[in-house]
């Protein structure tokens, strides 16, 4: 579903999802089992404008915006031309958009953006984010990303997401007053810090193995890809010296100099040709892209679950030792090592009072300990649950949209080759002709 | 018979015209005198047809002898049905001796003509053998184009002289080298190549020719002889304008096909490593590792025909251009002594017009004179052998510079031969110096041989352009066709490797829905 909405409306030869399948795992996640907002909505980013503006610092910056139109399905359907709801949204919102759904939704494989900057350049490609090719080519990523949020049965609820869909002013100021804001912050950094964790799930596990391996092949399959074009750009432009040579030979022959003359346009034709045939591969590169990028998500989703167990471990680990000294303080036997039991070595016993005191303390301790502990245990298993179910919905999507990347990456190359085909025999009729 | 012995007719009165040869039944006749190159054993008064380094003229050449000759060649109907001479070069073998290693090739040979004594021949030749038929062929027919000989050196370092490859490219050219010359009506003809063909022991034969060598230096003087030359015709400016561009562009050519090769190898380079990366992704992949091994599969294909198209034109595109290149220098060299040839006869002119001035009493002029240019076309229905005879007689007193000391008389007998299908017309012209009864006939003094000579070369050089054009349509056409073919042929291949890749593409496994939670 999301797939046959992401290209642009035009190519629509993709198979169509199954949207029973949607439904299925739709009515588990939410308790409202009507359909995601895209069986709602029709929406699309139509257009992309270029806009100057002041930043905050007094400074002159130029940028992009695109256009979201949104659309309700039923109008639609119904055959009703009715104009599409329309606001403009630069490529920073998105980005917090999506900041605010990774904090939100933790065990949820969120899609990731087009790339901020172009890499996996080949050298006639322009690494110029004004570039026309560039915006036009984020344009349709974009596009994606809102169709996948919105066609996904959890997050397509999210209200905040209306709220960018729908409402150009003051959505900024709605995404922070949730306070994600500080959830992001730490979240970052627990993300980033290196913990051990005892007991992970070993299936996430394997899916963050996974998840590594795939982002190392899909860098290694667009830089390979990258210099492939690069050197096939080169093999057809060459081809363009014959037409140059061929029209100068034809000045200086009597017979043959129509068939050369005509068959150097032929080549000229050829060498023109490969322009077309890279910019449509650039597609093809995108969609691996936005699979390296969905690994990094995917990622994540297995790093917040280290993390989730890790916080229980610790959070196990200090109730149980809490609970050895109550024990301790209860019975007079010291077990285990404590700076109290040291300094009462060397000071003297505490009163009773005193240790009433502390007894108190530590029983408030360990009912805290207690409830953090039930608390952090139904985060781990909330989030293993929902975190494996999401995982295994991205599995089936990836396994879909590669699929049919490498489909249509097969008919590009057939389409070159007939081309290709096409040309040389034309300038073989024109050779034959000499 | 009269042909054979032009100078005969000169000196034994005119003849009369029954007993000139009707064209159509000298046809065998025709044939015998020719491959008599024989100059080393001096032919009958014809001493006086030899070039300044004293290389005799070929007289088997239509055009080439004053004598005025009637000559007809019926033309051999490129079919092949009447051609009657046909020549291959395969078979090469290596040979192993103390002294060097080397190939040889087999040369067969069948033909009908009776200049050779059998119907077959089958001699193993190599490159050495070749280059020396060349050289002969060279000298012995100065005033026609040779076709090149693939390169002779090649280092030995860089290229490997016995690898297939090597091999079969110099084969090839070869083998085209001597169908050009069986193909070409005076070359052809040619003694030495008669004994090329047929010789058991070539290195025997050779041998007589060692005396020869010394003309070799000879001829080189020959050609960068220090006379000016002073006005070349306007067509043989052309020619030498269109070789200059010509050699130009195909210099051009062959820098683009090589720089194509050079991209093409290193996009090949790129998609060897491309491929196997889809490999390994196939091999941590569940329900995409089919389609990834496809992919990877289709890859590899593709990059072997790009392999294979890149050898291709390796080694058949690039050596036909570098022959060509070969082929133009030959022609820019026969250029050059024609060129020389006139600009010799230019200067003796001069001279001769000084020196007249000095005489006492010009000598009487007869009345009668009439001045003859014919030319004749004979031609193929697949190109044009033309076939000249050209006949220069002085003119009258008019014009004093062309007629010098001698007085000719003539008698012309031209008949048309209405065509066969694939001939068009043959004219032969026979005109026959004669005895003056008014005025003693003058020996053919050394201006009237020097304008024979550039004449006669000029007619050679004239035909020899055309066919060589003729043939140089033709190669070109069949060499770019095919370099259009071989890329036709790789996208073929690869359409058909992605064609067949799509329904494994699209051929899903069922996706097992209850997993899922």
């Amino acid at each position: 579903m999301a797939d046959a909405q992401r290209e642009d409306a035009a190519e629509t030869d993709t198979p169509n999802a199954n949207d029973a399948q949607e439904k299925t795992t739709n009515s588990t996640m939410v308790e409202d089992s009507s359909t995601t907002l895209l069986k709602r909505m029709e929406i699309t980013v139509a257009e992309a404008e270029k806009r100057t503006g002041k930043k905050a610092v007094n400074m002159q910056e130029t940028y992009t915006v695109y256009l979201i139109e949104t659309r309700p399905s039923s109008a639609v359907n119904e055959g009703q031309s009715v104009a599409p709801d329309a606001l403009w949204r630069r490529y920073s919102e998105f980005e917090l958009l999506r900041n605010y759904l990774l904090v939100t939704y933790p065990f949820i494989v969120v899609p990731p953006l087009p790339e901020k900057r172009a890499e996996f350049v080949w050298h006639k490609l322009s690494a110029d984010n004004m570039d026309p090719d560039f915006v036009e080519r984020r344009r349709v990523g974009l596009e994606t990303f809102l169709l996948r949020v919105a066609s996904h049965p959890v997050m397509s609820n999210d209200k905040i997401f209306y709220h960018f869909l729908m409402q150009e002013r003051g959505w900024k100021e709605v995404v922070y007053d949730t306070g994600f804001q500080a959830k992001a912050d730490s979240r970052l950094r627990a993300l980033n810090a290196t913990f051990r964790v005892k007991n992970p799930d070993k299936r996430f596990m394997e899916m963050k193995h996974y998840s590594d391996e795939l982002q190392s092949i899909t860098s290694q399959l667009l830089r390979a890809r990258a210099r492939v074009a690069d050197r096939l750009y080169g093999v057809y432009k060459v081809h363009g010296n014959y037409g140059r040579v061929f029209s100068e030979w034809s000045a200086i022959e009597k017979e043959m100099g129509d068939g050369l003359q005509s068959a150097g346009h032929h080549m000229d034709a050829y060498a023109a040709s490969i322009d077309d045939i890279l910019e449509e591969e650039e597609h093809y590169a995108d969609q691996i892209k936005e699979y390296l990028f969905f690994a990094e998500a995917l990622r994540a989703v297995c790093r917040k679950h280290e993390l989730s167990q890790y916080e229980l471990e610790t959070a196990s680990l200090d109730l149980t030792s809490k609970k050895l000294q109550r024990e301790e303080l209860a019975t007079g036997i010291v077990r285990t090592f404590s700076f109290k039991g040291m300094t009462t070595k060397l000071f003297g016993q505490e009163t009773a009072d005193q240790r009433e005191a502390r007894l108190k303390l530590l029983e408030e301790q360990i009912v805290e300990g207690e409830e953090t502990v039930r608390e952090k245990t139904a985060e781990c298993e909330e989030h293993v649950h929902s975190g494996w179910e999401d995982m295994q919905r991205f599995k089936e999507q990836k396994d879909r949209d590669l699929r049919e990347a490498f489909i249509n990456y097969a008919y590009m190359q057939m389409s070159m080759c007939k081309k290709g085909i096409q040309m040389w025999s034309n300038a073989k009729e024109c050779f034959s002709k000499m | 018979m009269s042909a054979s012995t032009p100078k005969t007719l000169c000196t034994s009165g005119q003849q009369s015209i029954q007993d000139i040869c009707h064209p159509l039944s000298a046809e065998e006749s025709v044939r015998t005198p020719s491959p008599d190159v024989g100059n080393t054993t001096g032919s009958i008064g014809e001493k006086d047809l030899s070039l300044p380094n004293g290389t005799p003229v070929d007289t088997s050449s239509p055009a080439s002898s004053s004598s005025l000759l009637n000559r007809l060649q019926l033309d051999d109907d490129l079919d092949g049905e009447t051609r009657d001479l046909f020549v291959t070069v395969d078979d090469p073998k290596k040979h192993v001796s103390t002294m060097e290693t080397y190939i040889t090739y087999r040369v067969s040979t069948k033909t009908t003509r009776v200049e050779f004594d059998l119907p077959e021949y089958s001699v193993r030749r190599r490159y050495q053998d070749f280059d020396w038929l060349r050289i002969k062929l060279e000298e012995t027919q100065p005033t026609h184009l040779i076709p090149p000989l693939p390169e002779k050196f090649v280092m030995k370092g860089v290229v490997d002289r016995f690898s297939e490859e090597f091999v079969e490219t110099r084969r090839k050219a070869l083998d085209k080298f001597l169908k050009r010359v069986a193909d070409h009506p005076v070359l052809s003809f040619n003694e030495h190549f008669n004994v090329f063909l047929s010789a058991k022991d070539l290195n025997a034969y050779k041998k007589q020719g060692l005396a020869l060598l010394t003309k070799m230096g000879e001829s080189v003087k020959y050609v960068t002889g220090s006379y000016k030359l002073r006005g070349r015709p306007l067509e043989f400016a052309a020619m030498g304008d269109y070789l200059d561009v010509f050699t130009q562009k195909l210099g051009t050519i062959d820098r683009i096909a090589q720089r194509i090769i050079k991209e093409q190898s290193e996009y090949l380079v790129e998609l060897r490593e491309y491929g196997p990366v889809y490999s390994s992704w196939a091999g941590f992949e569940g329900p995409l590792q089919e389609p990834l091994e496809g992919v990877a599969g289709c890859v590899a294909n593709c990059a072997g025909a790009l392999d294979e198209l890149t050898e291709d034109m390796s080694d058949d595109f690039l050596p036909v251009l570098r022959e060509y290149v070969l082929y133009i220098e030959s022609m820019k060299t026969v250029l050059k002594k024609r060129d020389h040839v006139q600009a010799e006869y230019e200067a003796k002119l001069e001279a001769v017009a000084f020196r007249k001035e000095e005489r006492t009493a010009p000598s009487p002029v007869p009345s009668v004179c009439v001045c003859l240019c014919v030319s004749v076309h004979v031609q193929k229905s697949h190109g044009q052998w033309p076939l000249f005879v050209r006949v220069c007689v002085c003119v009258g007193v008019a014009v004093p510079s062309v007629c010098v000391g001698g007085c000719v008389c003539v008698s012309v007998c031209v008949c048309v031969q209405v065509a066969v299908p694939s001939v068009c017309v043959c004219v032969c012209v026979c005109v026959c110096h004669a005895e003056c009864p008014l005025y003693p006939q003058q020996p053919p003094t050394d201006v009237e041989k020097c304008q024979d000579r550039v004449e006669c070369f000029n007619a050679d050089l004239k035909a020899d352009w055309d066919r060589w054009q003729n043939n140089k349509r033709q190669d070109f056409r069949q060499l770019l066709t095919g370099m259009a073919d071989r890329n036709i042929q790789y996208y073929e291949k690869c359409l058909a490797a992605w064609e067949s890749i799509i329904p494994l593409l699209q051929d899903r496994p069922e996706s097992t829905k209850t997993e899922t939670s």
